[in-house]
């Protein structure tokens, strides 16, 4: 079979989920229920989703966004801490510290859709700040330089050259953002706030209107492909529009002491929301309740969490090797460029309406959960590795095959000592988001399965998370090392392009 | 006047350059020549000043530009133009807007005026809508010199701005520059390792190589007594000629 054709075969594998979605809904098309649907609930949903997306989308790109500029243009001690821990909200999921913060404080807006907002957004934030970063990498440092030498001062550097070249990751990071919070399930529920998500589970599982529930999931999963669209072609893609041969990136220049105070304030505040008050009050019910925890249960649910979260990893790993291979350089990569589409829609929908795909096949068991939530990520995986083959020169590949080199020689001995900070970061992305994955292990758990974020929703749910404490340090605990090595590849990447 | 006094960087345990010293009048074009990884492209973004000196200073007309470790002066505040190998081009505006860049301080009409007077001094009237992403190599290199004369700069620094030309557009783009330079008697500084590029330039010769100047004259000089068994065959090689040995 054409290589091509392998590959197409493989996108369809992992982008079935969501085209059985897709198909059903058109299969199951009614004029009678979408008027249904239109005069009724959906008003309602899509207020409540635009308020709640548009709002989160906006805190993500505050506290991301300036964070990024500050740690990637200034060197300061203390700069690879603030790197850390701008990631650190990974580890605490918005259906968290929903929890957290109700159980915590009475005031109203703690049980608002605008802290709903606030808490998607301060989960999302290190998304923001993962992509800027790896934006900011590749801005040759000669445009910023030749600003200078035109009599432009810092300001005027970053206002006329910096902002406009970052636009297009910047629009890229919102649309990631605003898919995060329209798929959200666990803290929308939590909260009580009747988002999209919220309404295909209420029809589906609740009230038992499978049609309806077609027709949610549908929306969802096309609203995902409109997102997904700029956050490939002005995400990764678009900036090799700025490239042409051989650049220089901009050089970290050395902060003051006031202004390494700032940056750190600054960085401390903006993970303020997201991770550390979450982290506080967790920990100080977790101090309160631990002698009076029975461990057993922790230390199993902790054990299914690692399994689980160590075979994503593995799955996505073997998937992108295979995609690699197939692929190798060059022009294969963007003829390539349509199904990897498919692949980024599939990460961007809701994990509510891929749950739905993967209970319609009728197949279950710890495999199923961890398969499920596998193809759900392997984007994170897929699309930095592409990104990374199209920008390796064609001739390195080539120039193995004419040594004699396989096509699998040219994978091991040449493509994969170059990609191997790529997969590394993308690999420990995965473990993180399997880790703390809620949605898709909730609706296809099997009997007797348990792991760290279910225990803690179900907690939350009847307004226990005291109780759960014990368990949402251990989950936090489970992925620093991870963010840690995830945060020192972001530190060290990009200074000097080939 | 530009003075460069016994200049070194250190980076590490490595010396990038070591006692450099010269000087440049005004009006006078200078290439500095040497093989590649000598510390040209250093030393001039040492006068540019991204870069500070670990010792020795450097001046413009009097006026302490940086020295030992510290730069003064800031980039932005040096009417240094500067030219690059890629040109740089800002990717997000078209050639007209590129080549306005530098002239916000003016008002709209002079602004206008003084773009148009170079988009027809480097022949780019044609192109003037144009998206840079489209450019060829050589349309590239004219609008990063039109933005770069728009600007009126003091003085002007060419980074091997024509090694990623072929030999045609190369010299045609260097009689373009020669004229304007003699135009507007704007002191320059070419940065190449290409002897003949060298050699059609400038009126003056820097040789350096490891980061130490080898030979300082004027071109005829240098051809004539290269001064060193190195100079010499650096210099034929890179004429083409057979070494005299």
């Amino acid at each position: 079979m054409p290589y091509p054709l392998l590959l197409l075969a493989l996108v369809a594998v992992v982008s079935a989920p969501g085209l059985y979605i897709l198909g059903l809904g058109v299969a199951q098309f009614s004029p009678a229920w979408w008027t249904h649907l239109a005069d009724t609930v959906l008003p309602g949903y899509l207020a409540d989703s635009l308020r709640v997306t548009g709002g989160a989308t906006l805190v993500a790109l505050a506290l991301g966004g300036p964070p990024a500029w500050l740690t990637f243009r200034y060197a300061f001690p203390g700069r690879g801490w603030c790197v850390f821990t701008q990631l650190l909200p990974l580890t605490l999921p918005a259906y968290v510290a929903a929890g957290l913060y109700m159980e915590a404080f009475t005031a109203d807006f703690f049980y608002s859709r605008w802290a709903l907002a606030m808490e998607l957004g301060a989960a999302a934030a290190p998304l923001v700040f993962m992509f800027l970063r790896l934006a900011l990498a590749r801005l040759p440092a000669a445009l910023f330089d030749t600003a200078a030498s035109l009599g432009h001062g810092p300001l005027a550097r970053f206002w006329r050259v910096g902002l406009p070249l970052l636009a297009m990751p910047l629009i890229a990071a919102a649309c990631l953002v605003a898919a995060e919070a329209l798929g959200d399930f666990g803290a929308a529920s939590r909260l009580g706030v009747t988002t999209l998500s919220v309404g295909l589970h209420d029809q589906w599982h609740a009230l038992q209107r499978q049609e309806l529930a077609t027709m949610l999931a549908l929306i969802l999963f096309l609203l995902a492909a409109l997102l997904a669209t700029p956050v490939i072609r002005l995400g990764l893609r678009g900036q090799r529009a700025h490239h042409a041969g051989s650049l220089q990136t901009l050089q970290p220049l050395k902060a003051s002491a006031a202004g390494a105070l700032a940056i750190h304030l600054a960085c401390l505040l903006a993970v303020l929301p997201g991770f550390w008050g979450p982290l506080a009050l967790a920990l100080g019910w977790a101090r309160e309740r631990l002698d009076k925890t029975n461990l057993t249960p922790l230390f199993q649910d902790a054990g299914t969490t690692l399994a689980t979260a160590l075979a994503c990893v593995a799955v996505c790993l073997a998937l992108s090797l295979v995609f690699a291979y197939l692929l190798e350089t060059g022009e294969r990569v963007r003829r390539a460029d349509r199904s990897i589409w498919l692949v980024a829609v599939n990460y961007l929908t809701p994990s509510l309406v891929l749950a739905l795909a993967w209970l319609a096949s009728g197949l279950s068991g710890h495999g199923v959960v961890i398969l499920a939530i596998a193809v759900k990520l392997l984007p994170l995986l897929l699309l930095p590795l592409a990104d990374a083959l199209g920008r390796l020169p064609a001739a390195l590949g080539e120039t193995a095959r004419g040594l004699g080199c396989s096509r699998g020689q040219v994978l091991r001995r040449v493509l994969l000592p170059q990609l191997a900070p790529v997969l590394a970061g993308g690999a420990l992305l995965v473990f993180v988001l399997a880790a703390t994955e809620l949605t898709l292990s909730l609706t296809l758990q099997p009997f007797g399965y348990g792991a760290l974020s279910l225990r803690i929703f179900a907690w939350a749910g009847i307004q226990m998370t005291q109780l759960a404490s014990v368990w949402v340090v251990c989950l936090c605990l489970l992925c620093l090392y991870p963010i840690w090595r995830l945060s020192r590849l972001i530190d060290h990447s990009g200074t000097t392009h080939a | 006047m530009l003075e460069v006094n016994a200049v070194c960087l250190r980076l590490g345990d490595r010396d990038l350059l070591s006692d450099v010293s010269f000087t440049l009048g005004q009006g006078e074009q200078l290439a500095l020549l040497g093989p590649s990884g000598g510390g040209k492209t250093t030393l001039l973004r040492l006068v540019m000043g991204f870069l500070a000196p670990t010792g020795g200073s450097l001046s413009w007309r009097g006026r302490r530009l940086s020295a030992e470790g510290r730069v003064l002066v800031p980039t932005e505040q040096r009417r240094f133009g500067m030219v690059f190998q890629e040109a740089a081009l800002f990717p997000h505006l078209n050639v007209t807007d590129n080549v306005a860049f530098g002239l916000n301080r003016l008002d709209r009409a002079d602004r206008r005026a003084r773009t148009d007077e170079w988009l027809a001094r480097l022949g780019l009237e044609a192109l003037r809508r144009r998206p840079v992403q489209g450019l060829s190599g050589g349309e590239r290199q004219r609008v990063a010199l039109a933005r770069a004369f728009a600007a009126q700069p003091d003085l002007l620094l060419l980074d091997e701005p024509f090694s990623n030309l072929d030999r045609l557009v190369r010299t045609e783009l260097l009689d373009t520059l020669r004229a304007v330079l003699r135009e507007t008697r704007t002191t320059s500084i070419l940065v190449t390792h290409d002897v003949r590029d060298a050699v059609d330039f400038g009126s003056d010769l820097l040789l350096i190589a490891d980061g130490r100047v080898r030979r300082r004259g004027g071109i005829a000089e240098v051809l004539a007594d290269p001064g060193s068994d190195w100079t010499r065959r650096f210099l034929a090689c890179g004429l083409g000629q057979t070494d005299p040995g």
